[in-house]
């Protein structure tokens, strides 16, 4: 798959499930993987997400992929 | 109200003879606010019964999802020296080698950007940083990476392997354990810091089954060093220990599968029966030596209870041959992370994954063969039952 569409799909599926649901780069992966991507390709579009700062890891009790933002707990 | 510095319920703890971490902290406070407030906060929380700690999910270095944990504390008027509490994770050499130049080059980096305070090791193997501010991290991150340090792991990823000195130090040793953990976190980089596992995954190697990393108890895969071939027995030396021990009562009466005799002059062992306990070895160094054919035992499933209980690490494979570069070892681990990404629900460990759908299916997955020494309990045989296609 295109490199530059991966990377908006992949970036469209969390924005889209931000507030609904925390989503997992396994869960991502699976979902890439289904549209056509291969593992590797994947990889390195969500690897370029997070260098890029367009997504972050965060965690809650596990890993999950999120759209930057300031979090409830945070202190100024 | 704001604090006054006056810490009764910590003051307690600084009584006794074993050195107190309250003392440690009061003198960091001398140096900085951080591990002043820290010391304010913890005796509130003393005083209220409740931790005043919030969880920050989201700190963390660009890039990785991994190394650092963010916490914030609810009073951050009262106590702003611990407004941010963030704790970096630094993966250690293997088997925590220092120079005293690399420990000074990491203190005064730390001293320059956080609290001052160390925890070494932490529970989980890395150098722990404790206490810094979320605008700190990056120039942290840049200076650690600049000198050849790197951040370990957290969430759901690889975290920081760890393992005992091995044969650097000790004769015990059947497996180059540092070499083994050295060259497992240079193969798994992109697993260690870039977190796409159901959960945590942790790799402990130890030298021999003494087990100093504890890695049957605390890692999902414990690579444990064992020999194959019979024990080495000098009997000249058994007969010296023999005029200071009870070799019958202390040797042979307490190895765990009975398979030792001993007629007053030499020392027998039935190595068919031998579990490679190593306790005979450990009472008698100079007389009983490992085998000569070393390799490990790979153990899988170990883990503290989080989601379920605890669970103690079981063989997966009895004898492997572990050589520079591993790569037995490595297609091992690709094949189950493969089968638990597959599989795993989130925040389920591999343990409990095979738990779940049974060894069954983790073996064919991993192409393992099912052998006796994979039973650890009654009714967890994995070889008896039939695969649902196999069944007309
Ligand atoms: C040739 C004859 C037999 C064979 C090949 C055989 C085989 C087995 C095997 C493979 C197991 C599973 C062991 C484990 O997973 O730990 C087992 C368990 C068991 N067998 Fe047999 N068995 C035989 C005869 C018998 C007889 C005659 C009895 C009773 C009169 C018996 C009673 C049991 C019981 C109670 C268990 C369960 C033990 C436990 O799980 O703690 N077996 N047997
Ligand atoms: C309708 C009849 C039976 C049912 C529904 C039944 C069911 C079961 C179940 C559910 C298990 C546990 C399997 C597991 O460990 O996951 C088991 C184990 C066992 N059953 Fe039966 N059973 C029946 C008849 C028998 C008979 C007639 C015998 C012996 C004469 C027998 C001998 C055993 C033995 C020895 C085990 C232990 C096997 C092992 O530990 O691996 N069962 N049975
Ligand atoms: S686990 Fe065995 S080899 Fe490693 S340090 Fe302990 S006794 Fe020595
Ligand atoms: S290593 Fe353990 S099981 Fe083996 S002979 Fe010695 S005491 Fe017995």
């Amino acid at each position: 798959m295109d490199a530059a569409e991966l990377q908006k799909k992949i970036y469209a599926l969390v924005e889209t499930n931000m507030g609904k649901k925390k989503m997992k780069a396994g869960d991502l992966k699976k979902a890439m993987v289904a549209e056509g991507a291969t593992e590797e390709e994947f990889k390195t579009a969500l690897r370029e997400l997070v260098d890029g700062g367009k997504l972050v890891y965060s965690y809650f009790g596990g890993s999950f992929i999120e759209v930057p933002h300031k979090e409830g707990s945070a202190n100024p | 109200m704001s604090y006054d510095g006056k810490t009764p319920m910590l003051d307690d703890l600084e009584k006794g003879a074993w050195p107190s971490f309250v003392k440690e902290i009061k003198t960091a406070a001398k140096r900085t606010n951080t591990a002043k407030d820290l010391l304010g906060i913890l005796e509130r929380s003393y005083r209220d019964k409740v931790t005043h700690w919030k969880h920050g999910g989201i700190v963390g270095v660009l890039g990785y999802g991994g190394g650092v944990i963010g916490r914030y504390c609810d009073l951050p008027e009262e106590f702003p020296g611990v407004a941010h509490f963030h704790t970096v994770r630094i993966n250690p050499p293997s088997a925590f080698y220092y120079t005293s130049s690399a420990l000074k080059e990491l203190c005064d980096i730390w001293d320059k950007y956080g609290s001052g305070m160390t925890n070494m090791h932490g529970s989980t193997g890395d150098l722990v940083w404790l206490g810094t501010q979320t605008d700190k991290l990056e120039p942290i991150f840049a200076e650690i990476t600049a000198k050849g340090w790197d951040l370990g792991g957290s969430g759901s990823c690889l975290r920081t392997p760890s393992a005992c000195v091995g044969m650097s130090r000790c004769e015990f040793a059947n497996i180059d354990t540092m070499s083994i953990c050295h060259t497992m976190t240079h193969k798994f980089q992109d697993e260690l810091h870039r977190p796409a596992f159901p959960y945590k995954f942790k790799i402990k190697v130890s030298g021999c089954a003494n087990d100093c990393t504890a890695a049957i108890a605390r890692a999902d895969m414990s690579i444990i060093g064992t020999w194959k071939d019979n024990i080495r027995i000098d009997q000249a030396e058994v007969k010296n220990y023999s005029s200071k021990m009870n070799i019958q009562e202390e040797i042979v009466g307490m190895c765990p599968t009975k398979c030792m005799s001993f007629d007053g002059g030499s020392l027998k062992i039935n190595d068919k029966d031998c579990n490679r306990c190593m306790h005979c070895i450990n009472q008698m160094p100079k007389a009983l030596r490992p085998g000569k054919e070393k390799g490990a035992t790979i153990m899988l499933g170990g883990k503290a209870p989080i989601v379920t209980g605890a669970l103690m690490s079981w063989v997966i494979v009895p004898f492997m041959k572990l050589e520079a570069p591993y790569d037995n070892l490595e297609a091992l681990i690709r094949k189950m992370w493969e089968w638990w990404d597959d599989n795993g629900k989130n925040r389920e460990r591999i343990g409990e994954l095979v738990d779940r759908l049974g060894m069954r299916s983790f073996l064919e997955a991993t192409g393992l063969p099912p052998v006796p020494q994979m039973v650890k309990a009654p009714r967890t045989n994995p070889y008896v039952f039939w695969a649902p296609g196999e069944v007309k």
